[in-house]
């Protein structure tokens, strides 16, 4: 079942959005970090299902982040995706090369979010039989 | 050899377009023909019977000096290589100007034993004036360099340019993805219930952020295309599925009008060489116009077949036609024919001149016929993909769009 979510984003104004959308339309347990050095210090802790992240961030963007993620052993196996208005095919493939799954594009429709984020991880444990 | 050979030879050392200069033995000068004198502003009588060194003291210890004494005792022929001997002697440009100080002459120096009575050795001396030509190589290279400076300053120009569209492409998006969000969120009654007037104004504040959203999407594009910055993604398409795909896609837009999306493939099979996400831009953007200028229940047309080589897609309406005077602007930029529309019909005025830059980048062609009253048909050409250059098609794959073809027959007028 998915029910953790780390959500990694700058931005408070679209964090709270996302953060609602997936509370209070997805029913899911939310944890948001700023930054994805953030997202490194709380992750293995807060031991998420699935990660959300942003692409463009200060210091640390999103692929950078993911690329550190990878390095925890805790972390084997928890899908994470990309939310951006990155996507022109040659980027979408930069990201699912370093491994993100899938990505989102911005602007989300946060009504439908919950569920765009729940098919991906089925369609993921699909593939990993989990 | 006739008998004025002695003035023969003289006329031939003077006619010359290089200097001559012969020394016996010891070094001396026993002729030295005009264009030396021209050169270097002595002249013969001053010259002859003078050991070269005297008359240009500074050739002592330099490699000249060497060269002609392996001429003289070894019979040795030399040539001064120019990078490595500058001005070997005092020679000067163009023979009696009256600049002050006259211009260095850039020369190149030969060097050959020549045998002289008694065995003997004598030294003849060429120089022959390179100035022109080194003039044209420091030019060309000075070309060269500003090229490259230039080449280099267009190159960071042009990342300025895409560095400007990317970031003004997310400052522009960012805000837009929270207003948008958290209208959605609003009017999904995640924030609580909503009076009807309440719902009225966010379906108004969310229908305009939405246009704001394509309008910014469209200025980036024209903005890309502009730049030279469109990026496409070519791949074999299947036609047909592209047809399927982006009548899908639009079908949402068009029930808002009441109309209904037909196709109507004659060419079920083909595949064209197209960029899918470019694609399904044009055909929306002609859908939608297509759509919003329909009357009420209308319907419109998606057709494809063949012409000549290529493939022909056209999109046609039964609206009120494009009038007379505003077909030459219809895919210029902000082209509405009643500046009306923009506000009734929600367009952005860009979506005909990015469709038509597209179609071009897929080396194809872009038209339309109108009829006021009756509607319009906008067509594009698209390259066919032929079989052989593309790896077989399964049969499953196959057998899709051939039982769309026989469905389709009926609509095909």
């Amino acid at each position: 079942m998915l029910n953790k979510i780390l959500y990694v984003e700058d931005e408070p104004d679209i964090q709270t959005v996302a953060r609602m959308a997936l509370e209070v339309v997805g029913g899911f347990n939310v944890e948001v970090c700023s930054s994805g050095s953030e997202a490194l210090e709380k992750v293995v802790d807060y031991a998420p299902d699935l990660i959300l992240m942003d692409v463009m961030m200060p210091h640390m963007d999103g692929p950078a982040t993911l690329v550190e993620l990878r390095k925890l052993e805790a972390l084997d196996g928890v899908p994470v995706i990309f939310m951006t208005a990155k996507v022109q095919p040659d980027e979408v493939k930069e990201y699912k090369a370093i491994g993100a799954v899938d990505v989102i594009p911005k602007p989300f429709d946060p009504m439908s979010l919950p569920e765009t984020v729940k098919r991906i991880w089925a369609e993921q444990c699909e593939k990993t039989v989990c | 050899m006739p008998k004025y050979e002695k003035s023969l030879i003289e006329a031939i050392v003077d006619v010359g377009e290089c200097g001559i200069i012969l020394l016996d033995e010891s070094r001396n000068i026993i002729l030295w023909n005009s264009w030396m004198h021209g050169a270097s502003g002595i002249s013969a009588n001053e010259a002859v019977n003078r050991p070269l060194d005297a008359v240009f003291p500074s050739i002592t210890g330099r490699r000249v000096f060497s060269a002609i004494d392996d001429a003289i005792r070894r019979g040795a022929s030399s040539k001064l290589s120019h990078a490595l001997n500058k001005w070997v002697f005092s020679l000067y440009c163009s023979a009696g100007a009256t600049q002050v100080p006259r211009e260095c002459m850039e020369h190149q120096v030969v060097i050959k034993p020549i045998a002289a009575e008694g065995g003997a050795r004598h030294c003849l001396i060429q120089v022959s004036d390179i100035t022109a030509a080194i003039k044209r190589e420091k030019m060309l290279r000075e070309i060269a360099q500003r090229a490259q400076a230039s080449a280099k300053e267009a190159e960071k120009l042009s990342r300025t340019k895409s560095e400007f569209i990317s970031v003004v492409s997310h400052e522009l998006r960012t805000p837009l993805t929270s207003i948008n969000g958290s209208l959605s969120l609003v009017a999904g009654g995640v924030a609580g219930d909503i009076s009807e007037q309440g719902r009225a104004l966010v379906e108004i504040a969310m229908r305009n952020t939405e246009r704001l959203l394509r309008l910014i999407n469209d200025i980036l594009d024209v903005a890309k295309i502009e730049s030279g910055k469109m990026n496409y993604y070519f791949e074999p398409l299947k036609l047909a599925e592209l047809l399927e795909a982006s009548a899908v896609v639009n079908r949402a837009y068009a029930d808002q009008f009441g109309v209904t999306i037909e196709i109507c493939n004659r060419v079920p099979d083909v595949r064209v060489r197209g960029d899918r996400e470019r694609l399904m831009q044009v055909m929306a953007n002609l859908l939608s116009n297509a759509a919003k200028f329909s009357p009420r229940d209308g319907r419109v047309r998606v057709k494809a077949e063949r012409n000549g080589d290529a493939v022909r897609i056209s999109v046609s309406d039964h609206g009120h036609g494009i009038p007379d005077e505003f077909r030459e602007q219809i895919f210029g930029k902000f082209a509405q024919a009643d500046s009306t529309d923009t506000r009734q019909r929600g367009g952005t005025g860009l979506g005909l001149n990015i469709v038509k830059a597209i179609v071009q980048n897929h080396k194809g062609e872009i038209g339309f016929d109108s009829i006021v009253g009756k509607g319009t048909t906008f067509y594009f050409d698209l390259p066919e993909l032929l079989p052989g250059l593309l790896p077989e098609p399964s049969a499953a794959s196959r057998s899709e769009p051939q039982e769309r073809a026989d469905c389709d027959a009926a609509l095909c007028e």
